[in-house]
């Protein structure tokens, strides 16, 4: 803990030093602007499935906040440090290099937070019918669904990342997976207005549950079974997940050649 | 003293594939590669003592840093059995990481937008160092390389000596038991790479530290090592002390001398092997053994101004062992 702690405070000191850009990085996050100002045309004739013009609006703005939260991009650095060997640093410490990565996933969050609590806030007064459940048992609950999503998330891109022991450049197949996560997660379509039996298969797949099942939660949308079975379901992929993670890192780790002379 | 490192049999193999240049080589690539077999290291053996600095020579590509880098656990011998400090490498245990460093002299492995303090911290943690431990290692640091100004500025507005004082700084803070050092002097100017060395060997008097080291430059190895390991395509052609290897090699010393009176070639024809004369000096290569008699008769039959006895250029003689092959096998 006191060596993620020690990483963290590094990463967030690198991140107070770019604080504009990670700025210019929130405003750039405009997926769900651009698909909310799509649904809401289409919305105007009356509802699309159970989802009206204000729905649409909650939905795609709670979406923004959950990228937000749970969006990390240290695969490029990853991919860098890999290519050039800088890696090999890191291998030479007493200490997992996932730690390393988590806290730099995690190190502009509560930059976050400072920016996006208080916009949200604002959001919430001027749009009273705004469709969030702000109650405090239901903040819990997303607060821990996000830390659920978040560590999926990175435990995918941090498998993703070490496909880079065999292929040097690990950054297609996360242009792949960003694909596939966009749609499958809800991100771009809330998964409500999928045909049903894609819907049951999604239900199942782990994307959910990093960006739709907290914006469903936050919406309240899910009875207290829907979300506490949720937050079962994250933890069991994490688990799974961190399983994969393990296996693909110990077998990379035998091929793994530093680069350079 | 114990035996800090002990490689038997070393060998590491890479697959790297053939690329031919321009787009049609790119095309012929992707469709069918072309796999070659490098042979980085083989079959090396070899053993440190605690306390032993050594230095590992040979032209680019020869091994060298294959060889550090199996040492320290990043990479995974073909074949072979490598112990270092009771540990094997590969297993990268945290009790052997916590007793190793791995310096390279043309990587960096300070944060790069922050201060080298920060990188300082964050090691702290890593390596568990205990405050008070860190603050002894901290002083003896900033003492031995002068850090104290360059401590609080961003890595990336360093220049390249000051970052290389950090990068030492970083690599030693938990106060390794044994270094490998990959060119930790390159591109420094000649008053930096001084600094470095004597920092090097101060470390290594007062924690005896097990110390492996390539340069390019030998004034490092001349200055810091009496032993040098001596490897080409990936075998060790030379294991021993660097003035026996020296005697082997190149066995003249050159007699340098100043005349009072004008002098010619055929002077001094008998006395040794004339290199260069010109009307008051000249220099005579004169086999080892032979030098202090050949003076004093030059004293005897010449009316001398001045005379020194010089060894050969280190980086001259061993320039020599690989382009004439001399210690091939």
């Amino acid at each position: 803990m006191r060596k993620f702690l020690a990483e963290f405070r590094a990463c967030w000191n690198l991140i107070i030093e770019y604080r504009v850009m990670v700025v210019i990085w929130m405003l750039t996050i405009v997926l769900p602007l651009i698909m909310l100002a799509a649904w809401l045309s289409v919305a105007e004739k009356g509802p699309v499935g159970t989802y009206d013009r204000m729905t649409f609006i909650s939905y795609y703005f709670a979406a923004l906040v959950v990228r937000n939260m749970t969006g990390m991009w240290f695969i490029w650095e990853m991919d860098s440090e890999m290519r050039l060997g800088s890696l090999s640093f890191r291998l030479l410490k007493p200490m997992d290099p996932l730690l390393h990565y988590f806290a730099y996933a995690c190190s502009s969050k509560p930059f976050r937070i400072f920016i996006l609590g208080p916009a949200s806030l604002v959001a919430l007064l001027v749009f009273p019918e705004l469709k969030w459940a702000v109650d405090p048992l239901n903040l819990l609950l997303f607060v821990t669904s996000l830390a659920g999503s978040l560590i999926i998330l990175f435990l995918m891109q941090y498998t993703i990342g070490l496909t880079g022991f065999w292929i040097t450049r690990s950054l297609s197949i996360n242009d792949a997976w960003f694909f596939t996560y966009s749609l499958a997660s809800g991100y771009l379509v809330p998964l409500d207005l999928f045909p049903p039996m894609v819907r049951d298969l999604l239900w199942i797949l782990p994307f959910r549950y990093t960006m739709s099942f907290p914006v469903e939660l936050l919406m309240d949308r899910l009875p207290l079974g829907g979300i506490l079975q949720g937050i079962g379901i994250q933890w069991i992929w994490v688990a799974a997940m961190y399983l994969l993670n393990r296996l693909v890192w110990r077998r990379g780790l035998r091929r793994y050649s530093a680069v350079g002379a | 003293m114990k035996v800090q490192i002990s490689v038997s049999h070393l060998s590491k193999f890479y697959e790297v594939h053939q690329k031919e240049p321009g787009f049609f080589g790119s095309l012929k690539a992707f469709f069918a590669r072309k796999y070659e077999t490098v042979r980085a290291v083989e079959d090396v053996s070899f053993e440190i003592r605690e306390g032993e600095i050594v230095g590992f020579l040979g032209p680019n590509g020869a091994g060298k840093t294959t060889t550090l880098k199996v040492l320290s656990g990043l990479l995974f011998p073909t074949s072979g059995e490598v112990s270092v400090c009771g540990f094997r490498s590969f297993d990268r245990k945290p009790a052997f990481l916590r007793q190793i460093t791995l310096v390279m002299g043309q990587k960096n492995q300070l944060i790069w937008d922050l201060p080298a303090s920060e990188s300082f911290l964050v090691n702290r943690a890593v390596y568990e160092i205990s405050h008070g431990d860190y603050l002894d290692a901290m002083k003896e640091l900033t003492d031995l390389l002068d850090l104290g100004p360059v401590l609080n500025k961003q890595v990336r507005k360093l220049s390249l000596g000051e970052r290389m004082k950090c990068e030492l700084a970083a690599a030693l803070l938990h106060r390794p038991s044994v270094l490998f050092l990959d060119e930790p002097t390159i591109g420094l100017d000649v008053t930096m790479q001084a600094r470095v060395r004597e920092f090097l060997i101060e470390y290594n008097r007062r924690h005896g530290a097990t110390i492996l080291l390539t340069s390019h430059y030998m004034a490092d190895v001349v200055a810091l090592c009496k032993r040098v390991f001596v490897i080409d395509h990936g075998r060790l052609v030379y294991d021993g002390d660097l003035e026996a290897l020296v005697e082997r090699i190149s066995p003249v010393k050159y007699i340098r001398l100043v005349t009072q009176h004008p002098i010619g070639a055929e002077n001094l024809s008998h006395f040794g092997e004339v290199r260069s004369v010109e009307t008051f000096k000249a220099t005579l290569a004169v086999p080892r053994e032979k030098t202090s008699a050949v003076a004093a008769q030059l004293f005897q039959s010449l009316s001398i101004e001045d005379i020194t006895i010089e060894d050969p250029e280190v980086e001259e003689i061993i320039g020599r062992i690989f382009t004439e092959k001399l210690l091939s096998k």
